[in-house]
């Protein structure tokens, strides 16, 4: 997932930043700070929580890097941050769950694939999309916390299921059966909104 | 629903992305939220690192070392002054009867500061008697030096003269 370029420039710039130079620390925050977005907003899916906790998460990771050894890429030690920081938010949170006020982000209607998969003749275009993709973040609010974060990672972050597993410190096998169960979850879901 | 399809529309919500100003104004947040954690932050803890960047900036490593041994001298003496004192807070806790007296024996010793004359606080009861065999003489005081000095012997040295 991560290249050994970018793998270098992140320990250097951990390097600089474990000796005190702040600036290093923000363009690693530049670097990881969209996707690491998009990871918490897909759980959360509210924009309020997730720029709280991008906050929360950054925060962390600087007060903690002193102690980072590099055992794991970087790329995978703030993910695991990110994941572990985002689950406990939900956890506190519990049943109280908002759905940005946006279901679909206007980004989204403008994005090359989205135009595509509408203008297809699939059954998705026949089913409005828009109010599809409404339905589908309503479905991912209805997965456990565990199963959102895999589905989250894995179908919109497209990470291989070898980083997932480093990330949620868990087997392979684990992250193929949650997210077997997962898409079976949505599915049915979806299947209803359908029917 | 397919496979297929279920993953389409998963992969369409990775651009769910906010506007790209976003993020500069989420380093702004950080920063500002990083000064705020430091004036957060125990007095005990800046005082620390006020000390430490003190001996760094002045290169008295060898004085930084007398300066970690005097604390944790000073900070021995006190724990082990507390203890102690605390140690005889608990003794005098164990007893009541004696937890009940000594204070009022201390009242009673502030209450008569103005007397010029001193009381005895314990009566001759309170003092230990000697038995009635030492009054009728059975027992005679025993000197250490029971022998005749060396002194008194005549000299051999002497004896011819």
């Amino acid at each position: 997932m991560q290249d050994d370029l970018s793998r270098k420039q992140d320990d250097e710039l951990i390097s600089r930043t474990q000796a005190g130079d702040a600036a290093a620390f923000d363009e690693l925050i530049v670097k990881y700070s969209p996707r690491l977005y998009g990871l918490v907003y897909n759980m959360t899916s509210n924009h309020e929580d997730t720029n709280d906790l991008m906050q929360d998460i950054w925060s962390k990771a600087y007060r903690s890097i002193a102690g980072f050894r590099g055992k794991s890429s970087f790329y995978t030690w703030i993910h695991s941050i990110g994941v572990n920081m985002t689950i406990n938010f939900l956890k506190k949170r519990g049943r109280r769950h908002t759905l940005s006020l946006d279901d679909i982000d206007s980004n989204v209607q403008n994005d090359k694939e989205f135009i595509e998969l509408t203008a297809s003749s699939t059954p998705v275009r026949e089913a409005d999309l828009s109010e599809l993709q409404k339905r589908l973040n309503e479905a991912m609010q209805k997965l456990s916390h565990d199963h959102r974060a895999v589905v989250t990672m894995f179908d919109i972050q497209g990470m291989p299921h070898a980083d997932i597993a480093k990330i949620l410190g868990i087997s392979e096998g684990t992250v193929r059966s949650r997210l077997f169960y997962a898409h079976r979850q949505l599915q049915n879901f979806l299947t209803e909104f359908h029917s | 629903m397919t496979d297929e399809q279920l993953s389409a529309l998963l992969r369409i919500k990775r651009f769910e992305q906010p506007a790209p100003q976003y993020f500069d104004r989420l380093l702004q947040d950080i920063h500002r939220r990083q000064r705020a954690e430091l004036l957060r932050r125990p007095l005990w803890k800046i005082a620390a690192e006020r000390v430490q960047t003190f001996f760094s900036e002045h290169s008295m490593g060898h004085l930084s070392y007398a300066g970690a041994l005097a604390t944790v001298l000073v900070i021995g003496l006190t724990s082990i002054g507390l203890l102690t004192s605390g140690g005889s807070l608990e003794r005098t806790s164990a007893h009541p009867q004696l937890a009940a007296i000594v204070p009022a024996a201390a009242s009673e010793k502030m209450l008569n500061l103005a007397q010029t004359k001193p009381e005895h606080v314990l009566g001759p009861q309170s003092l230990p008697t000697a038995p009635a065999s030492y009054e009728s003489g059975y027992h005679q005081p025993r000197y250490i030096i029971d022998t005749r000095p060396a002194s008194y012997d005549p000299s051999s040295a002497f004896k011819g003269l």
